[in-house]
């Protein structure tokens, strides 16, 4: 059996019956990325050496009874993620050379629990993009068709997990970054509640929105993995905890809502279908079905993008290349604001650029009452508009994007039309509410079958209940549908 | 219809500390004018007496005491890796180019 077919709680069920050690587990990993990266570019660096070591002292330490489900496992880290000792470079020149100091909080807490990286995933620059596109170390290909982009911007870690490179990957979400890449690759992807898990040691783009979360095969293993991420963190003051469920839900209970927004015109009609059976399931289980509205709903892409590059070129100042490290242009400069103007030229790419000036315009005097500002307001009344759905259903049913993945190029000429494959994501970030993105079949173009993902929103806080809601279709359908 | 100029691009860019061509000027002043034009439709909606939001989590003023908690980040390992990234060190300290010149010292 070859690791493509793993799920997380088949790693456990194995090694927990001595079918496979975590020293062949991760070669088995390894082989496959050795075999596969040169194509998907899916990983930017792998610590080959690292991993076989933590193996390795994973079988010497195995004690089945008490280890953690992530035990000797194996994860690909998105590049904006700091990994002690590890190149973190976020897709960007700038950081090319980089090495992180530290382990960030998640990657502390992994490791607490005998989980260790296998390397770092390609990603668009800082995070800003929705193709890979915009990595300044070339792109990274869907393996559902390798014409064609893996979304973004955690395509890298996305693809990781599709194409059987890794069980499990974390990515950043700050308006779909995890939940369009999953549902372009045909994997989950998890982002949980604001401030669920810490964001310290994450590279930050715009911190009000950006979540850390999960790509795996099965909503099940983000089950299993979910609660060693989660929790608070003094070097990250916007994070709380996440309650456990007092029970588990039964689904006669639980209403869905589909979003009225999301199944209108704009939305590729072959999608509809695949959702709507989806749905259709679960009223097949006895949960209760109705239509709900987010009357905001179509200015959450217009605040996002206000919000989201003010907040860019805030946290974008400090990469100069003083104190990160960009042997630039800027060296040949006496004057600071010589070596700024010509390092940031040389070490940030185009969409990286047109965020941070775009920012800085809505941010300046004169402008920030008419964008900024209107723009936080507007954002209280889609956060309003969620609080009223939730006090008439339990979970919002919508796509995690209008169409299927595109192929490369086709959106690179218009940053507008890029920035529509996220206009049903980001909601959840405004609001801060936890969404998941699940396979729901393929639909077929160009003679490829393309994964569909269908996007499930809960109450800020329910990410239990929302998880465990995800986790019925899976029984239904079986993990990973396959075309 | 919002609609932002060369001149404004160029002068954006300087603020934002990024040297740009004048043809890349003009290729920004497109596409930026593109995305303001697309965010303008948020003037149709009524936003009086609505409060803003800045954050979602409800927390207000996070603090701690201010003493050394013996964190990752206050390790001499942890500042060693960190000051090994910077560009220019002298004497254990990051050096960087001067703010004025002699030229316009003085009147700067």
């Amino acid at each position: 059996m070859d690791s493509t077919s793993y799920t997380l709680a088949e790693i456990i069920k194995r090694t927990r019956a001595k079918e496979l050690s975590f020293t062949e587990l991760t070669d088995e990993y390894l082989a496959r990325i050795d075999k596969r990266n040169g194509e998907l570019h899916a990983f930017l660096s792998v610590d080959a050496e690292g991993a076989r070591n933590a193996a390795s002292a994973a079988d010497v330490a195995f004690n089945a009874e008490e280890a953690s489900p992530l035990f000797g496992v194996p994860v690909a880290v998105k590049d904006a993620i700091l990994v002690d000792g590890a190149p973190c470079t976020a897709g960007s020149k700038m950081l090319e050379h980089y090495i992180a100091p530290y382990d960030a909080t998640v990657m502390v807490n992994l490791k607490r629990v005998g989980a260790f990286s296998l390397g770092k995933t390609n990603m668009d620059e800082f995070a800003m993009g929705s193709s890979t596109e915009h990595s300044a170390f070339g792109p990274t290909k869907n393996p559902h068709d390798p014409t064609r982009v893996p979304g973004g911007s955690s395509g890298g870690s996305a693809a990781a997990v599709a194409a059987g490179l890794a069980p499990l990957a974390l990515g950043s979400d700050t308006g779909g970054s995890i939940r369009q890449p999953a549902a372009f690759c045909g994997v989950v992807g998890f982002k949980p509640t604001y401030g669920a898990i810490s964001r310290f040691g994450l590279i930050a783009m715009a911190s009000s929105l950006d979540q850390i979360g999960t790509f795996t095969r099965t909503v099940e293993d983000v089950k299993l993995v979910a609660p060693y991420l989660f929790g608070r963190d003094d070097n990250d003051a916007t994070t709380q905890d996440i309650p456990e469920l007092a029970e588990l839900p039964d689904p006669k209970s639980i209403t869905i809502g589909i979003l009225k927004e999301g199944f209108g015109e704009g939305v590729h009609e072959g999608m509809k279908t695949n959702l709507l059976s989806a749905i259709a399931a679960y009223e097949k289980m006895g949960v209760t079905i109705k239509e709900i509205s987010i009357p905001h709903l179509k200015y959450s892409l217009p605040v996002y993008y206000i919000i989201m590059p003010s907040e860019v070129s805030s946290n974008m100042t400090r990469y100069d290349g003083i104190r990160y490290g960009l042997d630039g242009p800027g060296q040949q400069e006496d004057n600071l604001l010589g070596y700024y103007l010509h390092n940031r030229r040389e070490g940030i790419g185009e969409e990286v650029r047109r965020r941070i000036m775009l920012g800085t315009y809505t941010l300046s005097a004169g402008y920030y009452d008419a964008y900024y500002a209107r723009a936080q307001k507007v954002r209280t009344l889609i956060k309003q508009d969620f609080e009223n759905a939730f006090n008439e259903v339990d979970i919002i049913a919508a796509p995690t994007t209008p169409t299927p993945p595109f192929k490369f190029g086709e959106k690179m000429d218009d940053p507008l039309e890029m920035y529509l494959s996220d206009v049903y994501t980001v909601s959840a970030n405004l609001a801060g509410v936890p969404a998941i993105s699940i396979p729901a079949g393929t639909v077929e173009e160009g003679g490829m079958a393309l994964p569909v993902g269908l996007q499930l929103i809960g109450p800020h806080k329910q990410d239990y209940r929302l998880l465990e809601v995800a986790s019925w279709l899976e029984r239904t359908q079986g993990p990973n549908p396959k075309s | 219809m919002a609609r932002i100029s060369h001149d404004e691009v160029q002068h954006i860019a300087g603020l934002a500390r990024i040297a740009i061509t004048d043809s890349e000027a003009d290729f920004y002043a497109d596409e930026l004018s593109a995305v303001l034009q697309y965010v303008e439709q948020l003037q149709e909606v009524d936003v009086t007496g609505i409060e803003p939001t800045s954050h979602v989590t409800g927390l207000v003023g996070v603090g701690r005491t201010d003493e050394p908690t013996g964190d990752v980040l206050q390790s001499e390992s942890t500042v060693s890796k960190i000051m090994a990234a910077m560009s220019s060190l002298e004497r254990g300290m990051l050096k960087v180019r001067s703010v004025f010149t002699n030229k316009e010292h003085g009147n700067g």
